[in-house]
């Protein structure tokens, strides 16, 4: 099995250029579920935000709540940010299969 | 190259999320690349720079040490809506490098020493492949 170790977080994030505005959209947000970090949209080609509707819970009187929308960056049509490890990554943040590609540019 | 076959078989439908990582193997080149995209990255833009990178190697090939911030700031010039000034005091204060470095010397206790490396799951795939390769591991990981 291959071993994934963490390099220091607070490094990785210096990658990544999380920010405190990337946390408070994910407190915003409000997911149940815990999520990859990702970069906020921008106003880059091919990077056209798109908005999704988060699952709202519905209180016991069954009224229903104001619906909150999150920006999803998309490069070339394809979601994009940054993984909690500070990578990037293209796709879908919860795609069943990760494959990582270790690289250089030369 | 096969990566854009992958892209379109499996990352654009939602199957596979493809995780990017350097390894910094040919010195300031790499260095300076892997600086840039991570620079742009933090405006939103790595697979931008990602895929100009990947299409001007001759060109970083071509250039000296000397030359290679400014090679990374034209091609930074060539994504729209990237702030220049904030990409430029990026590149110029190091800002990614620590992290990069600390990132690639993890790597190399795992065995990451060449490039390109692929791991599907727990499969290590070691350089260019065919496509076929990509899609078993993957097919395999999936069901």
């Amino acid at each position: 099995m291959i071993k994934q170790t963490i390099v220091s977080r607070r490094q990785l994030l210096q990658l990544s250029g999380i920010g405190m505005s990337t946390m408070t959209l994910a407190a915003c947000v409000g997911s149940a579920q815990p999520r990859p970090a990702e970069n906020s949209a921008s106003n880059a080609p091919g990077n056209a935000p798109i908005a999704t509707t988060a699952a709202r819970p519905i209180s016991a009187e069954l009224q229903p709540m104001p619906t909150a929308t999150a920006a999803v960056a998309l490069f070339n049509g394809i979601p994009h940010g940054i993984t909690a490890e500070g990578f990037p990554y293209l796709g879908n943040p919860d795609a069943p299969v990760t494959m990582i590609d270790y690289s250089d540019f030369l | 190259m096969v990566e854009p076959s992958i892209i379109e078989s499996y990352v654009r439908p939602g199957q596979v999320k493809l995780v990017f990582r350097d390894v910094l193997n040919h010195g300031e080149r790499s260095l300076r690349a892997s600086e840039a995209a991570a620079c742009a990255g933090r405006q939103g833009q790595f697979w931008q720079m990602h895929n100009l990178l990947f299409e001007n190697q001759s060109a970083i090939w071509g250039t000296g040490n000397a030359g290679l911030i400014d090679l990374m700031l034209g091609f930074a010039a060539q994504l729209e809506g990237l702030d220049q000034t904030a990409f430029t005091q990026c590149l110029n204060d190091r800002a990614t490098l620590a992290a990069l470095q600390a990132a690639d010397a993890e790597q190399r206790t795992r065995g990451i020493t060449v490039q390109p490396i692929f791991e599907i799951g727990e499969r290590r795939i070691i350089g260019s492949q065919a496509f076929e390769t990509f899609a078993a591991a993957i097919d395999a990981v999936a069901n």
